[in-house]
C-alpha cells in the first residue's frame, strides 16, 4: 500500500473511532448496553433476516442469560475500538471490533424489542478501514455515496408519500410522537417545545420543509466534492435538531461525517496517480 | 469489489420495493406517512408501590425498553399468548426442511411461557433503575381520549398485571 494512501486510511479510522467511541458512551449513558437488560425473556426479531439468523445460533439466548457475559460483552465494544485506534495497522482488531459491536446490537435490539437503522452508518463509515490501498479508497468512497444516499432516499420517501406537501403532517406527527410524554410528564423540554409548534402550524409546516431540502441537499454528492464539508454542518444541524424538536436519535448518522471529510483527500489520492482506477477490480 | 458493492446496491433497491428493513438494507421512510391523530389512544402505565411512575424520566434507551416491552407484553396478553409475529414466521418458513423449520419457531416466536416471565424481569428491572426498595409493581393499560389538545383519560383501564416483591419468610 502506498505510503500517502496507508496514512490516509490511518487517519480516516482513527477519526472514525473516535467518534464512535463517542457513540458507544452516549449508548451507555442512554442505557442501551446488554448488562442493563440481562434476563429479559421475550424477543422481537421484526423481520430482520440477519437478526434471525444470530437468533438461531442462541448466542444472544446465552448472552441475555447472564450477567457475566453481558458485562464481557459490554466492556468489550470498549476496548476493542481502543485498541484498534492504539493498533491501526491491524486491521484484523477493527474486524473483530464491528463483530462484537454487530453482536452487542442485535442482542440489545431483539431483547428490547426496539430496532434502530441508524446504526447502520457507523457500520458503513468503519468497514472501509477492513481494507487497504484501492479498496480503501473505493470503500470509504462508498460509504459517502450510500451515506449521502440514505438522506436523500428519506427525502423522497417523504416527496413521493406526499409528507412533504401535506399541511399539519408535522404536528400530526409531533402529536402522535408525543403521546406518552403528554400524558406522563408534560413539563418536560422536549414536550414543551414540540407543543409550542403543535400551537404554530406554520413554523411547524416551515420546519418540516426544511428538514426535507435539507436531506435532498446531499443530493449534490453524487455531482461534486465542493460541498462536502459544508454538508458536515447541515449534517450536525440534522442530528441535533431531529434530536430537539423530535426526541430522535441521530447521532449515530452524523458519523457520515468522516467519508465526507476526507472525501476530497480520497480525491487527491486518486488524482495523484496512487491509484489508477481502471485498474481497480 | 466493484460486484460486491453493485450487490449490495441491488439489495437496497429490492428491500426497497418490497419495504423490508433487513440488515444491513433499510428503507428510510421514516415520517413519510400521512397519518392522523387517533381520537383514542391507550398507555401502559406504571405503578410502583401503587404511585404513578414516569418512566420518561429513565435513559433513553431505558425508558423505550419499557415502553416496547410492555407493548409487546401487552400485545401477546390480548391475543391469547400468541406471538403477534407467530403467523409471519411460520409462513417465512413453511418451506424449510421440518427439522429447522421446527427450530427457527421454536427460537423465533414468544410462548406463554416467555410472556409469563416478563412481569418479574420488569418488576427487577424498574427496582434496579429506581434504587431498590421496590415493594409492587403494576402495569396498568389505560385509555385516554384526544380532545382540544389534552389527552383525558377514560374510566376504562386494565390491569395488564400485578407484582408484589416476595416477603423474606418465603
Amino acid at each position: 500500500m502506498s505510503n500517502s494512501t496507508e496514512n490516509l486510511r490511518d487517519k480516516y479510522v482513527r477519526v472514525a473511532l473516535v467518534y464512535f467511541v463517542f457513540v458507544l458512551i452516549l449508548r451507555l449513558i442512554g442505557g442501551k448496553y446488554v448488562t442493563n437488560f440481562v434476563g429479559q425473556p421475550m424477543v422481537d426479531f421484526g423481520f430482520d433476516y440477519i437478526w434471525w439468523v444470530v437468533l438461531l445460533t442462541r448466542i444472544p439466548d446465552q448472552i441475555i442469560s447472564s450477567y457475566f457475559y453481558s458485562l464481557v460483552l459490554d466492556i468489550s465494544i470498549f476496548i476493542l475500538p481502543i485498541l484498534s485506534f492504539i493498533y491501526i495497522k491491524k486491521r484484523w482488531l477493527l474486524g473483530l471490533t464491528l463483530a462484537v459491536f454487530l453482536l452487542q446490537v442485535i442482542t440489545v435490539e431483539v431483547y428490547t424489542v426496539s430496532h434502530s437503522k441508524s446504526v447502520i452508518c457507523l457500520f458503513l463509515v468503519l468497514i472501509p478501514g477492513l481494507f487497504k490501498n484501492k479498496n480503501f479508497l473505493l470503500m470509504a468512497d462508498f460509504a459517502r455515496y450510500y451515506g449521502a444516499s440514505v438522506l436523500v432516499s428519506a427525502s423522497t420517501w417523504k416527496i413521493l408519500n406526499g409528507a412533504a406537501f401535506t399541511k399539519q403532517h408535522y404536528v400530526t406527527q409531533l402529536i402522535n410522537q408525543y403521546t406518552d410524554r403528554a400524558i406522563m410528564n408534560p413539563d418536560h423540554y422536549l414536550y414543551q417545545i414540540s407543543l409550542y409548534l403543535v400551537n404554530h402550524p406554520v413554523l411547524a409546516d416551515i420546519l418540516f420543509k426544511i428538514l426535507v431540502v435539507t436531506q435532498l441537499a446531499f443530493i449534490v454528492t453524487y455531482f461534486t466534492r465542493k460541498f462536502d464539508r459544508l454538508l458536515i454542518l447541515l449534517l450536525f444541524g440534522f442530528s441535533l435538531t431531529t434530536w430537539i424538536f423530535m426526541g430522535i436519535y441521530n447521532f449515530d448518522i452524523f458519523i457520515l461525517f468522516v467519508p465526507l471529510w476526507f472525501s476530497l483527500a480520497i480525491n487527491e489520492e486518486y488524482n495523484k496517480g496512487s491509484v489508477n482506477l481502471s485498474t481497480i477490480s | 469489489m466493484f460486484v460486491v458493492l453493485f450487490l449490495f446496491c441491488c439489495g437496497e433497491m429490492f428491500f426497497n420495493h418490497v419495504k423490508i428493513h433487513s440488515f444491513p438494507w433499510y428503507v428510510w421512510d421514516m415520517y413519510s406517512k400521512i397519518e392522523q391523530v387517533p381520537d383514542t389512544v391507550n398507555l401502559n402505565i406504571v405503578y410502583l408501590d401503587n404511585e404513578p411512575y414516569d418512566y420518561m424520566q429513565l435513559p433513553f434507551w431505558s425508558n423505550i425498553a419499557v415502553r416496547k416491552t410492555s407493548d409487546y407484553y401487552n400485545w401477546m396478553l390480548y391475543r391469547g399468548y400468541i406471538d403477534p409475529f407467530a403467523h409471519s414466521v411460520n409462513r417465512r418458513t413453511r418451506h424449510l426442511p421440518d427439522f429447522l423449520k421446527h427450530y427457527t419457531r421454536k427460537r423465533l416466536i414468544n410462548t406463554e411461557v416467555n410472556a409469563s416471565q416478563y412481569p418479574e424481569w420488569l418488576f427487577g428491572f424498574l427496582d434496579r433503575q429506581t434504587g431498590g426498595g421496590l415493594e409492587r409493581l403494576d402495569l396498568i393499560k389505560q385509555y385516554y381520549i384526544y380532545r382540544n389538545g389534552n389527552y383525558l383519560p377514560l374510566e376504562k383501564s386494565d390491569t395488564l398485571f400485578v407484582v408484589k416483591k416476595p416477603s423474606s419468610h418465603e
